[in-house]
């Protein structure tokens, strides 16, 4: 029984250090570790799509040729995307928008994450589209927002990504865990000694 | 029972209801351009007919509006109508393009024709249809090659040369290079436009600057035919089942929204009648999803007691289309038209009809019909004699509202196909022509007119 007593506290303690943690480092926007400079912008395919981040709004407008001889007509991805090397969780609202003379399954939004790709946008619709979304990651995890267009012409499709906010998982921290714990766990101890007395 | 529902009730009766009058609209203006006049494709040179690869003819096939006094014409896939080669139907390898014209209506009595305004049409600009990828072209035949001389490495222009095709894959191959245009409508945000093609049939969008293909709309294999031939005569005689030769996607239409095209057979698919039958297809197709239905068009009209092909489809609102149906008569082959009609049907609520084959299945699910317009009488009414109303009214749209005599009133411009016949056998002139209607409010049976919502 004292074995999982201490077990209990332990978790507990951990529990609150990570909320201390949350309240003490949460970045609101693209701010840390998620300040615009940590991003990459790429296209595969030759498409040309395109991100703007003014440190709290991230607005990604799909590959769009006007000139049409120009366009790759096959299928290219643009996405930006970055690194968080340590245990992170990440939040943040979405709305989306087509020009598309097609409507939203040409120009499909969404995220990577680690190397798997996975949609926001719906297809088959012309309406704006919105969300929300909330991860936990692991260390060393690369995320992305992605658009797919599926031949970069006949109008793009604009995502915009709001309330981004990036929280460090602290691990349990040493110094505070016998701070905190050992005169409790002496607390235990002496409880012990006073029934055996 | 008040008389006018009784004279309904006793049309429905009768079966008639579809020979009712047409409602109180006005022909107001008759424009015309030169049939001898050549457009700004830059193809100068002669086809292998002998006619110039530029002349400006068949600008009727097709007809939408793209805002203000700017359409966009669409002729089919050029000079056959004189004799070269049988083996391909003395078709050519005229490249097939839209025209950006200027149609000016103007609130002027026209002293040549006797109607309050003058249409007075000019040519803007000529777009040649392309493929960035490459197509397949036939070989040569009497020492014409049939792949166009305009092509390089990244543009491959279509053909109306009927021997451009895979003879081992079917109809709805979109790498044939052979295209038959012959309905047109502009996209929700101006920039591209859907073109109906009677050889697949299938639906291209094209971008309007440049010309070049961007997207199949791809229709139900029971639209193909399975064995192709540059011969149509083959190809009827060849094939049970898809659309007959040269009675292919005619009509083509889109909604209010740009959201859903429908595409229309000029007459029913062989395995539903064929040409002469009755039972024509309607497909909406919603662009969003690809997602299609189906609808039966009973093209018979029991005044006249003969199925009539169908020539185009225009949307009068999301659920209400406007059929143009005529015969084959009048001025172009020297005889004299006698039918040409718009009916009006409404979809909403009709039978999906995609999994259904054969006249009789088809026709028990057709949308009912009303008269919307007949063309014929106005022209007559007008002045026309019946050689003078060209044989094939193919194209027609709504143009921006006028304002006559104090009351705003809704266009309807109807445009020819003249074969790119100049003259007929007989020697008359064949000139390109457009003819313009106006209607309002009290002219649709409690129909809602809602125009193509274009940007500006």
């Amino acid at each position: 029984m004292p074995a999982m007593k201490l077990s209990h506290l332990a978790s507990h303690l951990v529990l609150v250090a990570a909320s201390l943690g949350c309240m003490a480092s949460a970045n609101a926007a693209f701010t840390g570790s998620a300040a615009p400079a940590q991003w990459t912008s790429a296209n595969t395919d030759g498409g040309n799509g395109s991100a703007s981040n003014d440190g709290s709004t991230l607005t990604l407008v799909s590959s769009n040729f006007a000139d049409f001889d120009a366009a790759p007509l096959v299928s290219s991805t643009f996405s930006y995307a970055t690194t968080f090397a340590a245990p992170t969780t990440l939040s943040f609202n979405w709305s989306y928008a087509t020009a598309d003379d097609g409507g939203s399954s040409n120009d499909r939004f969404g995220y990577t994450l680690n190397g798997t790709s996975y949609a926001l946008s719906s297809d088959g619709l012309w309406d704006g589209q919105s969300g929300s979304v909330s991860l936990s990651l692991a260390a060393g995890s690369h995320f992305g927002f992605t658009m797919t267009s599926t031949d970069s012409i006949f109008g793009a499709a604009t995502a915009t990504v709001s309330g981004f906010s990036v929280s460090p998982v602290p691990e349990a921290d040493p110094l505070l865990l016998l701070g905190v714990g050992l005169p409790l766990v002496a607390g235990v101890s002496l409880r012990r000694r006073r029934r055996a007395a | 029972m008040r008389p006018t529902r009784l004279a309904i009730a006793a049309a429905l009766a009768l079966g008639t209801l579809a020979a009712l009058p047409a409602y109180a609209i006005d022909l107001v203006a008759i424009g015309k351009l030169s049939p001898t006049a050549t457009d700004f494709s830059g193809q100068t040179g002669l086809l292998e007919n002998g006619v110039r690869g530029d002349l400006l003819g068949g600008v009727g096939s097709g007809l939408a509006w793209v805002g203000g006094s700017t359409f966009l014409a669409l002729p089919d896939r050029g000079p056959n109508a004189k004799a070269w080669n049988s083996s391909v139907d003395d078709t050519t390898s005229y490249i097939p393009r839209f025209h950006t014209m200027n149609l000016v209506l103007t609130q002027r009595a026209d002293t040549s024709t006797g109607l309050p305004f003058t249409l007075t049409p000019s040519l803007v600009g000529t777009t040649l249809l392309y493929s960035r990828t490459a197509l397949n072209y036939g070989g040569s035949v009497a020492g014409k090659a049939a792949t166009p001389a305009a092509n390089n490495a990244t543009h491959f222009y279509l053909s109306g040369r009927s021997d451009n095709f895979n003879a081992a894959t079917t109809s709805a191959d979109q790498s044939d290079a052979r295209f038959d245009p012959e309905g047109i409508r502009v996209s929700r945000s101006g920039s591209t436009v859907y073109i109906s093609d009677e050889y697949g049939p299938n639906i291209y969008q094209f971008d309007r600057a440049s010309g070049g293909r961007g997207r199949t709309i791809t229709l139900p294999a029971t639209f193909a035919i399975a064995h192709k031939s540059s011969v149509g005569a083959t190809e009827i005689a060849g094939n049970a089942s898809g659309r007959v030769t040269n009675k292919g996607m005619e009509g083509l239409a889109i909604s209010p929204d740009g959201k859903f095209l429908f595409g229309f057979m000029q007459s029913p698919l062989a395995q539903d009648g064929g040409d002469g039958g009755r039972a024509n297809r309607i497909i909406r197709i919603d662009l969003a999803t690809g997602a299609t239905t189906q609808f039966c068009y009973d093209n018979y009209l029991a005044d006249k007691a003969k199925a009539y092909n169908s020539s185009e489809l225009l949307a009068l609102n999301d659920h209400e289309l406007l059929v143009l149906e005529r015969d084959g008569k009048g001025l172009g082959d020297d005889s004299k038209a006698d039918m040409k009609r718009i009916y009006k049907i409404d979809i909403a609520g009709a039978t999906d009809v995609s999994n259904l084959s054969g006249a009789t299945a088809l026709l028990a699910a057709a949308a009912p019909k009303t008269l919307f317009l007949d063309v014929y009488a106005k022209l007559i009414a007008a002045g026309l004699k019946n050689t003078a109303i060209p044989a094939k009214l193919e194209g027609m749209t709504f143009g921006a509202d006028i304002v006559v005599n104090g009351a705003v009133k809704h266009t309807l411009y109807i445009g020819n196909d003249n074969d790119f016949l100049a003259v007929t056998p007989n020697g008359l002139a064949n000139p390109n022509q457009w003819f313009v209607f106006t209607f309002d409010a009290s002219d649709l049976g409690g129909s809602t007119f809602v125009n193509q919502i274009l940007p500006n």
